[in-house]
């Protein structure tokens, strides 16, 4: 309440009751409002008592609305960590029992009983451990990443399989801090494979639709500025014309080629496209005589060098420099490597100008010939593209009715759409014309691809060949259209893989997720592994990543040592020649006279090819993975011993009807003796053949004849032996022995593999000393496979080793070495997350020690001050009680009274 | 001079006297009577008479009866009385708003707030069924909207009160205005443009009355003229002119929202009334301005919440995703470039990205949906970005006869949902309404998406997740929403959403504060005014006490007087 004046001249009545009236009501109001304070222990009811300390309240306020969320949030993720610790606790005690159980088996002496018993234990550690890694907090899988609505680990055909991902789950606990809430199982008990990591840059090309968001890698360029143009005429240095184009809105290459195009200097008549790795940007194309330009930043920007089309030197076509755009789900495939051949046709008339671009990559379709001839009806265009030297696109329209947008349609729908036709904008004046231009027939090419086309598709007709455990399988891949369509073929759950885009854009990466598998990515008889990259078994293969990480070489003390540890010997067997041929792995000697040993598959096939001198060739495998051996020439079948046997009266010769080096005998006697005519008998062991006849004719009831032809009809009766070329003379024979050799018998050709180098090159198993084959070639097996560092891949490879018996020995020592590791992590992931809660600990305190600060801020802004409000109570009160008592005794006083 | 003259002088004196005590009386009457001027009896000697040579007075004449009041300071005080009812009406204006927006308790707007957004972070938390949890989400959002409607509907009550009364206040005008003009007849009648100009006292506190309350409702000028009349004009126009009176009514326009405005207006030639003071003004600064404009931030605080929220909720998607979906704004020219199609986003070139999921191999197919609007040939429109969809294995679109985008699934294999970035955003889903959180664009109509509250299975489809459907435990875009509000936005210039709600709060805060000391101000000097007044027309009982003392004696005097000059002719007739 506002003091009023007091009028200085007279005053009457009714302003003395009025204001008395007025100052009563004024303090009651007053005492009221104070009374209120009082009570309710607030200073202020609405925000206009006290704008300014209103406002901080308000702020207050929802600071503290937030701290109490925010320890909510930090209550959360403090227990869901504790039981991902409690899980983790119980992991490193049951890998350290296991770990215990096994060494006990790692000696020679138990027997395949006690290894059984020892097997059944892990097997039982297994499935706890898959128990262990499958625990819930509420309803979620603690170990499963963000997948976290369902079990993580699963149990399938003796695999483990980690569905879940590498996504670790976060919680706000601060403002603008975001917690890391769980540990993904991949890092506690591990379930993902190192990736195979695409070797090769896919470099996805850049086209209209190219978000600029995902150039430079994906990392994305920002186009919030605005370029220059200046424009000189035909050989002049002059600029000529300047334009300050805004390309801020732009969020496509395409819209970038736009804009340049639409507010370009006018005389410039740019053409901007979008060429395979960036823009494109040409002075009036089809003249003679074009004038240049220099393209330039506007006030200090970056937004032409990050287009890379900067260029301060006038020119008559900048070319962009490589934008770099990165891999996506949707890029499509043919898209990848190489360049399609484009081209922009423009021709006579407005509003008719078409772009046509190559939908596969190569040169196949450059300097196409496009002709336009009449015949059809306006709706009824149609095209036929000739391929040749040059290619021919032949579109029959309706002469000087077609539109564009017809011939573009006609262009799409050649059956297999060797090319896509688009309405180029640039050809009109005025908004809306856009292909609706017609095109008129001429008998000369109207345009050909101007922009070149190089490399070639992807193989996707071939496919994957993958082994991910058990069989290995094919992965048809020619559905898929999109980067998308791939990765959904490998991520198909059956197959235990996944697939995703490298975090680089340039490639993809394939891992796999099941524990206990081998796993390789090999061709199916195609090349598209290689031309992703994602072959596990190529010329770069490493061999000490071979075997598990046990390697090829072993080390020798001295270099002679060395390189007969690493050498193995290919036995050629030629038409019962046998060469062998020592491959040494060891490799060239240094100066120091030390050998580094061959470090490559390639170098192996290298080696291989010189030590052999070419009659042996080694390459990758077509179909799957291993190293191919090849003969040089072709597999000889094994032949028969033969000899010529020449007698009184004639000869014959004898083949062996066995096959093969065996049959040789060259010292055999052919022995014709009279007696009983018994036929032949073959005495191997003393090289006789012995053919009885009854030369002599002395026994009864025999007419025989007893010539040469009878000797050899006689030895052919024998198994051993065929008989032919009989020259017989018809005279009898004479007991004779004629001496012979059966010569020219040899094996098949075979190639024969042997030396521990060539076993842990996978050439043979542990368990063989060679190899033998008769085939032209022979295949190593794929001894660089790639398997899940995980606790249950480690438990999977240990119970098989147990399961092995003796011959498992090693490996149930590699198996516990690998616990070690998988201990270490499961122990690591605790530490993470003990410090976890211990951060959580501090910010706990912290956002108390905040919550009692603000709740005192807000106390102090919007609470009353007792002792103030009560003064100022007993104050008010003892005015309204002077006040009513000088009211009442105003009142009182009257003139009247004295009358 | 003979004694019959003296006896007639005395009389002359006693009837004087007498007037003098009725008018005393009169004042002492009044006293308590509301703006009631106290009257003053003005007395003059009266006209001599020369008797031989000399010059003798003949007693006391009264000259006329005067009120003691000071039209200048009238006027002030009236010009006072119009600003201080203007004010105070604006501060209770602004104070019922402040009731209605409720801060500093806990069931305010900022509260809904902080729950709502503290509610999706409790889906991120992961504590308990993601499914109820995003059912909390959605019901928190749905007392957000319900609180902001509310506050809407209030104020538009507000509003609605005072276009009332703005339109009641015509008729008090008129009655008012009339009983100025009645009694300027009558007072130039009993007046005549005689004595000083004050004679019909009680009428002219009558009108001074009527005036007072005129002038409470318009801020008039008031001109007195020599006949006694006064004429009353507003804003230049003339109300009352001696006996004649403009009659005041109202008309009524409605707009599309059944918001009615009146505006007060002379019947006779349809011009509106205009006034810088007074209730009336006070009534439409508080309906226009202080609740109308209010009404308008929180229109512009419901539609920034709806389609900024709207635009990065879009870009997520559920746990389970869309069989079919129709889009909850509709366009009015399916043909035209989306960004003249009438939605009510602003938007701009990007791109957005269409997930066709397949649940039982859990693969999702992309397609990048690209939306131009460059200006330039080839924008995309609905049916353009219908045909574009459309094109997508796995789904149908169209527009349907409303102007809205029908997006279906070709069958129970695959379900759909959207994802974008925010580099490429061009807010094309939030203006359609396509997978959007909130729906309408005004706080009367702010309401959660039906899709999200249509069975309890709905909640399913909030979308948490930015790495698709299917990945029911990704809650990347819940971390990403719950931030929201204290996210920086380009289309409040860069301001977020809880300061854009304080600057709103602080406002009328501010505003009622300075109403509140401007009512005060304003009350305070009519006050100061009106003790003015009183000072000089106002009855003192002490000075009426003294006058009729005084008065009394003067008669007493005068009797006795007439009584010794009675004497003295009954001495002469004894003689």
């Amino acid at each position: 309440m506002s003091t009023l004046p007091i009028p200085s001249t007279r005053v009457s009545d009714y302003l003395v009751r009025e204001r008395l009236v007025q100052q009563s009501q004024s303090d009651q109001l007053e005492i009221f409002r104070l009374q209120n304070q009082i009570s309710t222990g607030r200073r202020i009811f609405q925000p206009s008592e006290d704008g300014p300390a209103a406002l901080r309240a308000i702020t207050l306020q929802r600071s503290i609305e937030r701290n109490d969320q925010l320890q909510t949030n930090l209550l959360s993720a403090k227990s869901t960590l504790g039981e991902a610790d409690t899980a983790l606790r119980g992991v490193a005690n049951r890998i350290n029992e296991t770990r215990a159980l096994a060494i006990g088996s790692s000696g020679s002496v138990q027997t395949d009983e006690e290894r059984q018993t020892i097997r059944t234990g892990v097997l039982a550690s297994l499935d706890q451990l898959v128990t262990f890694a499958n625990s819930r907090s509420q309803e979620s899988y603690l170990f499963a990443g963000s997948r976290a609505l369902s079990a993580p680990y699963v149990q399938r055909d003796g695999y483990v399989e980690y569905l879940g991902n590498e996504v670790t789950q976060q919680q706000r606990v601060d403002t603008g801090v975001l917690f890391d809430v769980n540990v993904p199982g991949d890092e506690a008990f591990g379930g993902l494979s190192e990736p195979v990591r695409g070797s090769v840059d896919l470099n996805p090309h850049t086209t209209a639709d190219t978000l600029l968001s995902s150039l430079d890698g994906g990392a994305g360029v920002v186009v919030d500025g605005s370029i220059e143009i200046a424009y000189f005429a035909h050989s002049s240095v002059v600029e000529a014309e300047t334009a300050t184009i805004d390309l801020s809105g732009a969020k496509t290459l395409g819209d970038v080629a736009r804009l340049i195009e639409e507010n370009g200097p006018p005389s410039a008549n740019l053409r901007a496209s979008v060429g395979p790795t960036g823009l494109i940007i040409e002075t009036e194309p089809g003249s003679a005589t074009p004038g240049s330009i220099a393209i330039r930043e506007v006030a200090g920007g970056a937004t032409a060098r990050r287009l890379g089309i900067a260029e301060e030197t006038q020119t008559t076509q900048v070319t962009g420099e490589d934008l770099n755009p990165a891999l996506r789900l949707t890029t499509p495939l043919a898209d990848l490597l190489g360049t399609k051949s484009a081209a922009r046709l423009q021709l006579p008339g407005e509003g008719n100008d078409l772009i046509l671009t190559a939908t596969a990559n190569g040169d196949g379709f450059d300097g196409t010939l496009v002709s336009f001839v009449g015949g059809a009806t306006v709706g009824n265009e149609s095209a036929v593209f000739t391929p040749g030297t040059p290619p021919t696109l032949v579109v029959t329209i309706a002469d000087g009715q077609s539109t564009a947008t017809g011939v573009a349609a006609a262009i799409n729908n050649i059956a297999g759409q060797p090319f896509e036709a688009e309405i180029d904008y640039r050809d009109v004046s005025n908004v809306g014309a856009s292909g609706s231009g017609v095109v008129t027939a001429s008998l000369t090419p109207v345009g050909t691809t101007d922009t070149a086309g190089s490399g070639q598709t992807l193989d996707l007709a071939s496919g994957l060949l993958v082994t991910n455990g058990g069989d290995p399988f094919v992965i048809d891949t020619s559905s898929a259209e999109t980067v998308e369509d791939l990765l959904n073929l490998l991520n198909n759950p059956d197959n235990g893989l996944l697939a995703s885009i490298n975090s680089s854009g340039s490639g993809i990466d394939i891992r796999t997720r099941r524990s206990g598998a081998d796993f390789s990515i090999g061709e199916n008889g195609g090349t598209l592994a290689t031309e992703l990259g994602v072959r596990t078994y190529t010329g770069a293969s490493r061999l000490e990543d071979f075997n598990r990480g046990s390697g090829v070489l072993i080390d020798g003390e001295t270099p002679e040592e060395f390189a007969a540890l690493n050498s193995f010997q290919i036995t050629l067997l030629d038409r019962g020649t046998s060469t062998v041929f020592n491959i040494d792995l060891a490799g060239a000697v240094s100066p120091e006279g030390q050998t580094s040993g061959v470090e490559t598959v390639d170098e192996v096939i290298a080696a291989i090819a010189a030590q052999t001198g070419g009659a042996l060739t080694a390459e990758l495998a077509a179909t799957g993975n291993g190293i191919v051996l090849r003969r040089a020439d072709d597999v000889d079948p094994a032949l028969p011993a033969t000899g010529t046997f020449n007698l009184a009266n004639g000869s014959f010769d004898i083949t062996t009807t066995q096959l093969g080096d065996a049959a040789n005998d060259p010292d055999i006697n052919v022995v014709v003796v009279d007696g009983t005519d018994t036929g032949a008998i073959y005495d191997a062991d003393a090289g006789t053949i012995t053919v009885t006849l009854d030369i002599t004719n002395d026994v009864p009831n025999l007419n025989l004849n007893t010539q040469v032809a009878n000797v050899a009809a006689a030895i052919d009766a024998l198994p051993e032996f065929s008989v032919s070329n009989v020259v017989s003379t018809g005279a009898a024979v004479a007991e004779t022995t004629v001496g012979g050799a059966l010569t020219g018998g040899y094996d098949t050709d075979s190639i024969l593999i042997t030396g521990n180098a060539a076993q842990r090159l996978g050439f043979f198993d542990d368990d063989q000393s060679g190899r033998l084959s008769n085939n032209t070639s022979v295949t190593s097996s794929d001894v660089n496979t790639i398997e899940v560092d995980s606790v249950f891949n480690s438990l999977i490879r240990l119970a098989d080793a147990l399961d092995r018996g003796a011959e498992g020995v090693p490996d149930v020592g590699e198996a516990i070495n690998r616990l070690d590791v998988d201990l270490d992590r499961a122990t690591n992931a605790r530490g993470e997350l003990g410090a976890r809660v211990n951060t959580l600990d501090n910010l706990k305190i912290r956002l108390e020690d905040e919550e009692v600060q603000l709740r005192s801020s807000l106390s102090l802004e919007i609470d009353v001050d007792l002792t103030e409000a009560i003064s100022d109570f007993t104050a008010r009160q003892f005015s309204l009680q002077a006040s009513l008592q000088s009211t009442a005794s105003i009142l009182q006083l009257s003139l009247l009274d004295y009358l | 001079m003979s004694l019959f003259g003296s006896i007639q002088l005395g009389g002359n004196t006693l009837q004087a006297m007498q007037i003098g005590l009725q008018v005393v009386g009169n004042n002492i009457a009044n006293a308590n009577t509301t703006g009631f001027i106290r009257e003053e009896v003005l007395y003059s000697p009266a006209p001599v008479q020369e008797i031989g040579g000399l010059t003798l007075g003949l007693g006391v004449e009264i000259d006329a009866i005067v009120q003691k009041s000071d039209s200048f300071l009238n006027d002030r005080l009236r010009g006072a009385g119009a600003d201080r009812a203007s004010a105070d009406v604006q501060r209770d204006a602004l104070n019922s708003l402040e009731t209605l927006i409720g801060e500093l308790t806990d069931t305010d707007i900022s509260t809904s707030l902080t729950s709502f957004f503290g509610a999706i972070v409790e889906i991120s938390n992961g504590d308990g069924d993601t499914n109820s949890l995003r059912n909390l989400a959605i019901g928190s959002g749905e007392t957000l909207t319900a609180d902001i409607r509310r506050l809407s509907t209030r104020a538009f009550d507000l509003r609605s009160e005072y276009d009332t009364r703005i339109s009641l206040s015509a008729a008090d005008i008129n009655l008012y205005a009339e009983e100025v003009r009645a009694l300027n007849l009558r007072i130039v009648n009993i007046e005549a443009g005689g004595a000083l100009g004050s004679d019909a006292g009680a009428l002219r506190t009558e009108r001074d009355n009527a005036l007072a309350k005129l002038s409470e409702l318009l801020d008039v000028q008031v001109t007195e003229q020599p006949s006694g009349a006064v004429n009353v004009a507003v804003g230049g126009e003339s109300l009352i002119f001696e006996g004649v009176r403009r009659e005041v009514q109202v008309s009524e326009s409605q707009d599309g929202s059944g918001e009615t405005t009146s505006t007060l207006r002379f019947a006779d030639n349809n011009g509106s009334i205009t006034t810088t003071g007074g209730e009336v003004e006070g009534l439409l600064e508080a309906r226009d301005t202080i609740v109308g404009g209010f009404l308008d931030t929180l229109d512009n605080f419901a539609a920034l919440l709806a389609s900024e929220f709207n635009k990065l909720y879009s870009q997520g998607q559920g746990a389970v995703g869309f069989d079919s979906l129709t889009s909850t704004e509709a366009v009015v020219d399916a043909s035209a470039s989306l960004d003249e199609a009438g939605l009510p986003v602003a938007l701009t070139s990007g791109s957005f990205q269409l997930l066709v999921y397949n649940p039982d191999e859990g693969s999702t197919k992309t397609t990048d949906i690209t939306i131009d609007l460059d200006g330039l040939d080839g924008d995309t429109t609905l049916n353009s970005l219908a045909a574009d969809l459309n094109a997508v294995d796995g789904v149908s679109a169209s527009v349907n006869a409303a102007g809205r985008l029908v997006i279906t699934a070709d069958s129970s294999d695959v379900q759909f949902s959207f994802a974008g970035d925010e580099a490429n955003e061009s807010g094309v889903l939030a203006a359609l309404g396509l997978n959007t959180f909130f729906t309408g664009s005004t706080a009367r109509s702010i309401a959660v998406n039906t899709e999200l509250t249509d069975g309890p299975a709905a909640a399913a489809k909030f979308a948490a997740s930015l790495s698709g459907v299917g990945e029911g435990g990704d809650f990347a875009n819940a971390l990403r929403l719950s931030e929201f509000a204290s996210r920086p936005l380009d289309a409040a210039d860069g301001a977020s959403l809880n300061s854009t709600y304080d600057q709103m709060i602080n406002e009328i805060a501010q505003q009622a504060t300075i109403a509140g000391s401007v009512a005060d101000g304003l009350s305070s000097f009519e006050a100061t005014l009106l003790g003015e007044q009183q000072a000089l027309s106002g009855v003192n009982l002490d000075e009426e006490a003294i006058e009729m003392i005084t008065l009394q004696r003067t008669y007493q005097a005068s009797a006795r007087f007439i009584q010794t000059v009675s004497d003295l002719l009954d001495v002469l007739v004894n003689l």
